[in-house]
């Protein structure tokens, strides 16, 4: 479990992270978005003891990261953005000093690097040079690195970043099943990944916490319930005409997107299903309706939203 | 902290320059040996280590230039800070691995007294043992030097000419200094004042308290003029008492002459701790900045 409270950090005058808290619980994934530059890495580097905080608490199942360093990251597995591999050592003697320097026991240092390498799938290349491995290679022995001693809270940065498709699912499935057992931080700025892996989401932008909920949650925050994309087969005035007939709605946004065809935008402005109300509306007046669909909001819209609106305020 | 002082070793090992290194070393202490103890028909071991000790600064920097700075170059500092090890941990894993690496470079060298020991009825075995504690000692005050630098920059070229030019004022210009510098109680006194505004002034950045700053400074002034005013004579010898501190080298005289003595072994020691105390305080410092 992670519990961050009122983290602060400052760098002259320019806050990097302002005043965050959140609280991550065991079998948790919280992925973390955000644009560059947001503060994703810092309060990472800060979770997990790399830098210290100007102010504000991280406390890692129930250990202060600053008051009992030792006792804290005992418990951290920390992929940072660039997986910290030393070139002079093969992925092998890689693996097995990460594990002298995270004390594992030494009766179970060669058992726990070799489950490793055959979880992230990097057997083959045991013997190889880690400065010869590929982006793809090198992100897995880091995340192979964050998962030894099995800490109770992983914190990744980017981890899917370098690798190509097949490698990112699986690494979403590696991901998805140590979410399980243990509390997983992740940062992206790929958001159907973070949906795809995060239970919870939380939007940082310039050091802030923008939103943060489950990803349903905040598709139906935004999205609102009634508005709706229509296609008819129809003038623009009987259309407009028909649509005036339902109360409380507005139309606009036309276009024609298919040769004979209009497409309208229509908004109820108090969030009621107006599906039924527009279906009947077409059908009295005759009018064919070719076209129907909720507005959805993909997380992309959202992550667009929260960002630049706030970006607006700070400018 | 053994895995630390494990995997440093076989990083110096695991490229050509630590063997280059060594055979370096060997081979100018093979000079030396062949020049003063076969050439020269001479038994006295110990002059050439005193010869040979120059060869310190080259060998310490390249020995030291990548201990921090590769580290946060390559930001594989990020696994180290970040596992539960602590700094102190880190820091004197990678000190003493640096030290083992001197440490195995000069027992090789042994060979050549264990020779020379054979074939001569009056070997000096004490000041041969004992020029080795100093020269073994020497080399490990240079190495916290060299890692200290190393902490403070990412650039490896840097952390290494950085620290050539430090260990070369320590090593020869220190020295030097000591013969022509004078005994004047105002030079004492000048030194004084400088070291008293240099301390303020660490003293105002790290408290950020100018008025703190400035007070300590006013306070510790006026006491530095009442002792030139009123008994100059406590300022007499300062100032070479002061360069004598950091001249590491002249140190290695007397382990030279045979003469162990606890003062200098405790000196030696003190030296490299302090650096390493600087060392961890840096990083440290970095990390919380």
């Amino acid at each position: 479990m992670i519990e961050v409270k009122n983290l602060t950090k400052r760098f002259g005058s320019n806050y990097a992270v302002n005043d965050i808290s959140f609280t991550v619980n065991d079998g948790e994934i919280l992925g973390f978005l955000g644009p560059n530059g947001a503060g994703k890495t810092t309060t990472m580097n800060m979770i997990t003891g790399y830098i210290s905080a100007t102010s504000g608490d991280c406390i890692i199942n129930g250990a202060d990261i600053l008051a009992q360093p030792e006792k804290a990251k005992k418990n951290i597995g920390y992929l940072p953005e660039n997986p910290p591999l030393y070139n002079d050592m093969t992925v092998m003697e890689y693996l097995n000093f990460v594990a002298e320097i995270k004390k594992v026991k030494p009766a179970e240092r060669k058992k726990s690097v070799r489950t490793l390498m055959e979880t992230v799938k990097i057997t083959d290349m045991k013997n190889r040079l880690t400065k010869n491995l590929s982006k793809g290679y090198r992100q897995r022995v880091g995340l192979a690195q964050a998962m030894m001693g099995n800490p109770d809270v992983l914190i990744l940065d980017e981890p899917t970043i370098g690798l190509d498709p097949k490698q990112i699912n699986e690494m979403r499935e590696v991901i998805k099943s140590l979410g399980k057992k243990h509390t997983v931080i992740l940062s992206s700025h790929i958001l159907t990944e973070v949906s795809a892996m995060c239970d919870r989401v939380m939007i940082i932008s310039r050091g802030k916490i923008v939103a943060s909920d489950t990803t349903e949650n905040l598709s139906a925050a935004f999205a609102g319930a009634g508005k709706l994309l229509i296609r008819v087969k129809a003038e623009r005035e009987r259309v407009l005409d028909a649509l005036s007939q339902i109360p409380g709605i507005s139309a606009g946004g036309e276009i024609s997107r298919e040769a004979g065809t209009l497409d309208f935008t229509i908004t109820s402005e108090e969030d009621t299903d107006i599906r039924e109300a527009v279906f009947n509306a077409m059908h009295r007046n005759g009018i064919s309706l070719l076209m129907m669909k909720p507005f959805d909001v993909s997380l992309e819209d959202i992550f667009l939203q929260v960002t630049s609106s706030d970006g607006g305020e700070a400018q | 902290m053994t895995s630390v002082i494990k995997k440093e070793l076989r990083t110096y090992f695991s490229s050509v320059i630590g063997y280059a290194l060594v055979a370096g070393f060997v081979l100018m202490n093979a000079i030396f040996f062949y020049a003063i103890n076969l050439d020269g028909r001479n038994t006295a071991f110990y002059e050439v280590l005193n010869n040979t000790s120059i060869i310190f600064l080259i060998m310490v920097p390249i020995l030291t230039m990548r201990l921090f700075a590769e580290e946060s170059k390559q930001k594989t500092d990020q696994l180290l800070f970040t596992s539960p090890l602590k700094t102190e941990q880190v820091v004197f894993g990678k000190y003493l691995s640096a030290v083992c690496f001197m440490g195995i470079s000069m027992s090789i060298t042994v060979l050549f007294p264990v020779i020379l020991s054979f074939f001569s009825e009056d070997f000096p075995t004490a000041q041969v043992v004992s020029g080795y504690a100093g020269y073994f000692l020497m080399a490990a005050a240079f190495v916290s030097v060299g890692m200290f630098v190393s902490a403070l920059t990412d650039n490896q070229i840097v952390s290494a000419f950085v620290s050539f030019v430090i260990l070369l004022i320590i090593y020869i210009i220190l020295p030097f200094l000591l013969y022509v510098l004078p005994g004047e109680t105002m030079a004492s006194f000048v030194l004084l004042v400088l070291l008293i505004l240099v301390f303020g002034l660490f003293f105002t950045l790290s408290t950020k308290n100018l008025y703190a700053g400035v007070t300590v400074c006013v306070i510790l002034l006026a006491a530095a003029s009442a002792v030139y005013y009123f008994n100059p004579l406590l300022l007499d010898g300062f100032l070479r008492g002061f360069v004598s501190w950091f001249s590491v080298s002249s140190r290695f005289d007397n382990f030279y002459n045979g003469v162990l003595s606890l003062s200098d072994i405790v000196y030696y020691i003190g030296f490299s701790l302090a650096f390493i105390y600087f060392t961890i305080n840096v990083i440290e410092k970095r990390r919380w900045k």
